[in-house]
C-alpha cells in the first residue's frame, strides 16, 4: 500500500527583501534590482504518511508548518523536492476562507464548497448534512455577516470537511472557537480517523495532540527534528521549550 | 474501485504536464466560475430593492440625455446620434469596467488565494464573465428602446455583433490574465489600466465618427504608413467599429458624408476577423503568462 503523503526533500525559500518595490517608479529610480536575503522556511523536509494514519506537525511559530500544509495542498511550490499526495485531499487553513459576508449561508454553502471542488450535484446531496452540522437551518437565508462566530466558524468548517476527502490537513483552525465548538470539530476528526482517513494536523495544543495523533513530526528552523510516536515527540520539543 | 487521484507538488514542471493538469482543473471549475459570476451580481445589487434594474437604467438614461441633447438643442451632423453612441459607449464601457475588475481580481482576493486551493484562473474569468451578463442585460434594453422608437434596421448588420462580442471577449480575457497577474507583482498594473483607459477612450471613436478621423488622417503619414491604418491598429476601434456597423448601421451611407469610416459589410468582417487573432494571440500569451506566474502568487501577495 503506498503511502497518502510522500513528502520528499522538500525545502522552501523565502525571499526577504530589504525595501519591497512594490511600483515600477521606485525600481527606476533606485535603478538596481532590490537586494534580498535567502530565507529558508523549508529545509530538506523529508517524511510519509501512512493511509489512514494521524500525524501531528508540531513546532514553536515561524518553524514551518504552515508553509508546508500549503505545499501539500497545492498552494505553494516548493523549491526543492516535492510532494506526493494520493487521493482526494480537503485543506483546511482557516476556516470561512471565501466566505463573502455579503452572501447568505446557503449562498455560501455552495460558493465555498465549489472552490472546495464539491459539484453542484455532491453540494445538492450535502447539503441537508452541512447544515445540520452547522446548527444554521434558521438562518440559512441571512447573510453570513450577521451571524454569530459561532455559526461562522461551524458553516465553514462543516463545508470543509464535507468535501469527503481521503486526506485531510487542519491547520490550527480549532483554537478559534469556543469550547463547544472544538469537542463538535474533534468529535468529527474521530469519525475521520475511524473512517481510515489521513489526517495531518498543526496545533499548539500538545494535550489534544497526544489524545488525536499516534504519531508527531517535530520541525525546527525548518528542518525535521523528530519524527516519531507523539508520546516521545512531545517531551522532546517541550524541552527544546523549556528556557536555557 | 477508482483510482485515487494522485498529485504530485514539485518545484518545476514540464510545460505539457501542466496543460494537462490545468486543463483538468479548469474543466472542474465550471460551477465555481458560475458561483463567482452569481456573487459578483448579487454582492452588487444585495439590500437594493430595484437590484438589477439599476443597471438598466445606465443605458436607458443615456439614451434619454443624448436624444435630447443630439436630436432636439443642438441636432448633431451624425444621425440618430443617440443610436450611435450607445453602439459603441456600451461594449467600451464593458470592455472599460470589466479589465479593471479582472486586473484587481487576483489581489483582492489574496485571503482566498493563499488558503484555499483552486485553479486560479477563474477570478480574471469570472470577473469578466459578470460584466459579460450585464452588458447583455443592457444590450436588451438598448434593443428594446431601439425597437420600441421603431429605430431603421435596414442598414444594420446584426450578424456583426456576436462575431464583435467574441472578439472583445478573447481581447478582455487575454488582457484580463496579463494585467491581473502583472498586478500581483507590482500594483501599477491597476493605475496604468486606469490611465491607459482614460486615454484609450478617446483614441477610439466613440463619441465623434470615425468617418471625420479617416477624413482628417488620410493627409498624413507616418513612417511610410498611412496614419489611418495606425489609428485603426487598436483591436478595441475594429471591435467598436464593428458594433456600429452592426446595429447603428450606416444611415448616412458612403463616406464621405458617412458616419463610419467604412461601410462595407465584408470590410467590417476582415477587421473584425483581425481583431479576432488579435485577441486569441494574446489569450494564448495572457494564459501562460498567467500560469507561469500564479504560482507564486500565495507567496508574493
Amino acid at each position: 500500500m503506498p503511502s497518502s503523503i510522500d513528502v520528499k526533500t522538500v525545502s522552501k525559500q523565502f525571499r526577504l527583501y530589504h525595501r519591497r518595490y512594490d511600483s515600477l517608479k521606485e525600481r527606476l529610480v533606485n535603478f538596481s534590482r532590490p537586494t534580498y536575503e535567502a530565507f529558508w522556511a523549508l529545509r530538506d523536509v523529508t517524511f510519509d504518511v501512512k493511509d489512514g494514519e494521524t500525524v501531528a506537525l508540531i513546532g514553536g511559530n515561524g518553524q514551518g508548518k504552515s508553509t508546508l500544509l500549503q505545499i501539500a495542498a497545492g498552494i505553494m511550490r516548493p523549491t526543492e523536492g516535492s510532494i506526493v499526495t494520493r487521493g482526494r485531499l480537503a485543506a483546511l487553513l482557516e476556516i470561512g476562507a471565501g466566505f463573502h459576508p455579503d452572501l447568505t449561508g446557503r449562498e455560501n454553502i455552495y460558493l465555498n464548497g465549489s472552490l472546495l471542488g464539491l459539484t453542484k450535484k455532491e453540494l445538492d446531496q450535502k447539503f441537508d448534512a452541512i447544515v445540520a452540522f452547522a446548527e444554521v437551518e434558521k438562518f440559512l437565508d441571512n447573510q453570513v455577516k450577521h451571524y454569530s462566530t459561532g455559526m461562522y466558524l461551524r458553516l465553514g468548517f462543516a463545508v470543509a470537511t464535507h468535501v469527503d476527502p481521503r486526506i485531510i490537513l487542519v491547520d490550527e483552525v480549532l483554537a478559534v472557537g469556543d469550547e463547544g465548538f472544538q469537542q463538535k470539530c474533534l468529535e468529527r476528526m474521530r469519525s475521520f480517523q475511524r473512517e481510515g482517513r489521513t489526517i495531518v494536523f498543526v496545533s499548539h495544543n500538545l494535550d489534544l495532540i497526544q489524545q488525536m495523533c499516534q504519531r508527531a513530526v517535530l520541525l525546527h528552523d525548518g528542518r525535521v527534528v523528530a519524527d516519531g510516536r507523539a508520546t516521545e515527540v512531545i517531551p522532546e520539543y517541550r524541552t527544546r521549550l523549556a528556557p536555557g | 474501485m477508482q483510482p485515487l487521484p494522485v498529485r504530485h507538488v514539485t518545484a518545476d514542471s514540464s510545460l505539457w504536464s501542466d496543460i494537462r493538469e490545468k486543463g483538468r482543473a479548469l474543466a472542474a471549475s465550471g460551477d465555481v466560475i458560475i458561483n463567482l459570476i452569481r456573487k459578483e451580481l448579487k454582492v452588487r445589487y444585495r439590500n437594493s430593492s430595484l437590484g438589477f434594474v439599476w443597471s438598466m437604467l445606465n443605458p436607458l438614461l443615456y439614451l434619454a440625455v443624448f436624444y435630447l441633447v443630439f436630436e432636439i438643442f443642438l441636432p448633431s451632423s451624425v444621425p440618430h446620434y443617440h443610436v450611435y453612441l450607445l453602439s459603441g459607449l456600451l461594449p467600451w464601457s464593458f470592455f472599460a469596467i470589466s479589465l479593471t475588475h479582472a486586473t484587481v481580481s487576483v489581489t483582492s482576493n489574496h485571503d482566498l488565494v493563499k488558503k484555499v486551493d483552486f485553479a486560479r484562473e477563474v477570478l480574471p474569468v469570472s470577473a469578466i464573465g459578470a460584466g459579460l451578463i450585464n452588458f447583455l442585460l443592457q444590450l436588451c434594453v438598448f434593443f428594446a428602446f431601439l425597437l420600441m422608437t421603431r429605430y431603421d434596421f435596414v442598414t444594420a448588420n446584426l450578424l456583426l455583433v456576436p462575431i464583435a462580442l467574441l472578439a472583445q471577449l478573447s481581447l478582455m480575457l487575454g488582457l484580463g490574465f496579463l494585467l491581473s497577474a502583472a498586478n500581483v507583482k507590482a500594483r501599477d498594473a491597476q493605475h496604468f489600466l486606469d490611465l491607459a483607459l482614460l486615454g484609450a477612450f478617446w483614441m477610439v471613436p466613440i463619441v465623434y465618427p470615425s468617418s471625420l478621423v479617416a477624413a482628417e488622417l488620410s493627409r498624413y503619414e507616418i513612417g511610410g504608413i498611412p496614419a489611418v491604418d495606425i489609428y485603426l491598429l487598436n483591436p478595441v476601434t475594429r471591435i467598436v467599429l464593428a458594433f456600429q456597423r452592426g446595429i447603428y448601421g450606416n444611415p448616412a451611407g458612403e463616406t464621405p458624408t458617412g458616419v463610419l469610416i467604412e461601410d462595407s459589410v465584408s470590410w467590417h468582417i476582415t477587421s473584425v476577423g483581425y481583431a479576432l487573432l488579435v485577441g486569441l494571440l494574446l489569450l494564448a500569451a495572457g494564459w501562460y503568462a498567467f500560469h507561469r506566474s500564479d504560482r507564486y502568487f500565495a507567496e508574493e501577495l
